[in-house]
């Protein structure tokens, strides 16, 4: 199972990730950033693979992908 | 991986090579000059290159911005001489990496000459110019690399010069490493900057990267989605190109009309500036 | 293995010879340590970037033709930051078009010489004769707000002996230092005396030592902040827009805008003991003043030799710092004489802050030669003798 981590500060929401995730398990949330956008949200964790496309096509280093259980950094 | 990289953490990328007080970045929503800052990191990342010996050159404009966001040296110079900047710091001191980051406008428009002289003297930098098809910085002003009857703010009516391609130039110019890519997907440019930066001598990588904001939304791209589809279905391999032109049907070739080859172009050897320059001085040193 | 200053003194060959102003100025830029040259051929300077040419590569440096003069001065300004000591020479249409990356250098503290070899203008003009029509451009021609240091020698040793002055000041106070000779000044021969090592002064910037404290344009208590150079591992970003003291982008503060841009023109004024030079002849009894500069003042001295065998208490000032201007110098002057005669290869330009420094208190009379040839002893004892019946 993997988490996304979002970092709200960076994220302008896009959504680059949300319409490049090839299994479709993100989603634009609902609900605002403190900056004001739709950041994405790991809606459907059973579906991601860890492929991490979304972290290497965010243009804004806003996304990282781990592993649960992991620390991360 | 395509290109066999070690997966890196966007963390870890945030803590090894940006100057976080910078960011998050000035660049709008959709725009693809984050990407290829990431990119450009990723192959860093593989070359394993040594940051403290690595200078960062630019002009002005969008994509000049993004020296600033690398914890580095960094030069971002005035509009259209990132390359003079840089080939003086090659000149003076070869033991220095250096990789411009530059614009269609920035790099072929204003700093064409340049552009041209710096291949002819094959200066050892990498360059990565990021094309548009607009003067984004400025709001959208037709570019030398607009599309035929592409509006933007000057060419109200649509535009009438014809574009650059700037890679046939540096091709023509004898540049030892000339590519293009999307940066819709990450692999292949991440591999094309990394050869760029290990070749010996003056290697061009062209980035297409979508300007929703200044660009997009005066031809129909407005959307973020919509923009970057258009570049996955508007780019076409070299190898496929090649096929197409060759053997491909009046219907296949028509539809190569209006899109844009992809791919590496060149990848040959050459004598740098450098290397002459120190067999001169060995030569010639008293 | 030899030295580098042993190299140098190699490369130069014998220390007494019969040379021209533009050799003279590669000579200087050498024995000051300059060990990268990025230039364009323009005449009346390109003897400047053939000395360099074939000096350079002799001694370790480096030479490099650009293919205009607006990379001439980017190649310059990347070179400085690698550390090396820069010169580039160019002639009024070159200058020009360094401009913007001049005002690039003001702002980014990179320090490096620029040697105007001035022509006639406007446009092309009279390329192979001299002219001080670029006094003005010097001091107002990049844009915005600034100080600039500029040296107008008089003679092919003086430029020698300047362009060293010039390197000094350069690293000292992060900053362009220009030299500005004419095309008649350049292409002249004379006997130049090559001076040792130990007859001159050899200035280095201020480095950064510090890597935890660095902050790259914070200034020290003299408003210069240290150096680091690229490749050091100081890790130093450098942009022309308003930028705090680590050197990151405030384009739109206010304040950072204002505090930048003030600091920078007060490294220059507040350094003008360093910078200030000039000569003066029969300065305590004079009357009569002629106020002029580099080759034209050289006719003045015999000018006022004649006046004064003529009884007529004529004096020079000679100014070899034009930019900042020594007002205080011009002043003194003006309280002492009743007029103040200012002959110039141009229409009148350093006349201007001579005509603000004496404030009314003294006549000043301007008198303009363009063309290309020099202001004959005959016309200015003439003019001085004029002036003698001005009112007091």
């Amino acid at each position: 199972m993997h988490t996304i981590q979002i970092d709200e500060g960076w994220c302008k929401g896009c959504a680059l990730c949300v319409i490049y995730c090839p299994t479709r398990a993100l989603q634009v949330a609902a609900r605002f950033s403190p900056r004001g956008v739709h950041p994405p949200e790991l809606v459907r964790p059973e579906r991601c693979n860890g492929c991490r496309l979304c972290e290497l096509l965010c243009p804004d280093f806003a996304i990282t992908v781990t592993e649960e259980g992991r620390v991360h950094a | 991986m395509a290109t066999g990289l070690k997966i890196k953490t966007a963390a870890e990328l945030r803590t090894n090579y940006l100057r976080r007080e910078m960011f998050p970045t000035i660049f709008c929503d959709g725009c693809g000059l984050g990407n290829v800052l990431n990119y450009t990191l990723w192959a860093i990342d593989e070359v394993g290159l040594d940051l403290d010996r690595t200078v960062f050159v630019s002009g002005i404009g969008c994509s000049s911005r993004l020296p600033g966001y690398i914890n580095a040296d960094g030069l971002h110079a005035t509009h259209g001489r990132a390359l003079a900047f840089a080939s003086g710091i090659r000149a003076a001191n070869p033991d220095l990496t250096v990789i411009v980051f530059t614009g269609d406008g920035d790099g072929a428009g204003i700093g064409g000459n340049h552009l041209l002289h710096t291949i002819r003297r094959n200066m050892d930098v990498t360059v990565i110019l990021v094309n548009n098809f607009t003067y984004g910085m400025t709001g959208g002003q037709s570019a030398p690399t607009t599309p035929d009857g592409g509006f933007s703010s000057t060419t109200p009516y649509g535009n009438i010069e014809h574009p650059l391609d700037i890679c046939e130039l540096a091709k023509a110019l004898g540049a030892p490493y000339v590519a293009r890519w999307p940066v819709v997907s990450p692999a292949q440019p991440v591999k094309s900057i990394a050869e760029g930066i290990r070749k010996r001598g003056f290697a061009l990588i062209e980035m297409l990267t979508p300007c929703p904001t200044a660009y997009g939304r005066r031809n129909g791209l407005k959307e973020i989605e919509q923009i970057w589809r258009w570049y996955r279905e508007h780019t076409v391999l070299l190898d496929e190109w090649e096929w197409v032109e060759q053997f491909g049907s009046p219907e296949e070739r028509e539809a190569l009309r209006g899109k844009l080859k992809i791919g590496v172009f060149q990848d040959t050897e050459r004598e740098t500036f450098e290397d002459r320059w120190a067999a001169l001085v060995a030569r010639e040193k008293l | 293995m030899s030295t580098h200053r042993e190299l140098i003194r190699r490369a130069l060959g014998p220390r007494v010879q019969f040379v021209q102003g533009d050799d003279a100025c590669a000579y200087g830029a050498v024995l000051a340590g300059c060990t990268f040259f990025a230039g364009y051929p323009i005449t009346p300077a390109t003897e400047v970037a053939e000395r360099m040419a074939e000096i350079l590569p002799r001694i370790g440096g480096c030479y490099i033709q650009m293919e205009d003069e607006i990379a001439s001065m980017g190649a310059l300004v990347g070179a400085s930051w690698t550390g090396a000591k820069v010169m580039t020479s160019t002639s009024g249409p070159g200058f020009s078009l360094m401009q913007e990356n001049l005002g690039y250098a003001i702002m980014t503290e990179t320090p490096c010489v620029v040697v105007n070899v001035q022509r006639s203008g406007p446009s092309t003009g009279q390329p192979t004769m001299g002219a001080y029509g670029d006094m003005m451009q010097a001091r107002w021609g990049t844009h915005g707000d600034h100080e600039i240091i500029m040296l107008c020698p008089a003679s092919v040793q003086e430029v020698l002996e300047i362009t060293i002055v010039a390197f000094n000041l350069a690293e000292r106070l992060r900053t362009p230092v220009l030299v500005f000779i004419d095309g008649e000044l350049g292409h002249m021969r004379e006997r130049l005396v090559i001076p040792d090592d130990d007859e001159f002064e050899l200035v280095e910037r201020p480095r950064a030592t510090d890597r935890a404290s660095y902050r790259p344009f914070a200034p020290g208590p003299d408003l210069v902040p240290p150096f680091a150079p690229f490749g050091s591992g100081f890790r130093t970003f450098v942009t022309g827009l308003t930028h705090n003291e680590e050197g990151l982008p405030r384009a739109s503060s206010a304040a950072v805008h204002d505090q930048l841009v003030r600091r920078l023109a007060a490294k220059i004024t507040n350094h003008l003991d360093l910078i200030t030079r000039y000569e003066e002849f029969y300065a305590d009894d004079c009357e009569i003043a002629i106020v002029a500069y580099g080759i034209t003042a050289r006719t003045c001295r015999d000018v006022v030799e004649e006046a004064r065998r003529r009884g007529i208490k004529a004096g020079l000032l000679r100014l070899i710092s034009i930019w900042p201007f020594p007002e205080h110098i011009v002043a003194r002057w003006a309280e002492r004489v009743r007029a103040m005669l200012v002959p110039e290869m141009n229409l009148g330009q350093i006349v201007h802050p001579i005509r603000e420094a004496v404030a009314g208190r003294c006549v000043v009379k301007p008198y303009a030669r363009i063309g290309g040839e020099l202001h004959t002893p005959a016309e200015l004892l003439e003019a001085l003798e004029a002036l003698q019946w001005q009112p007091a």
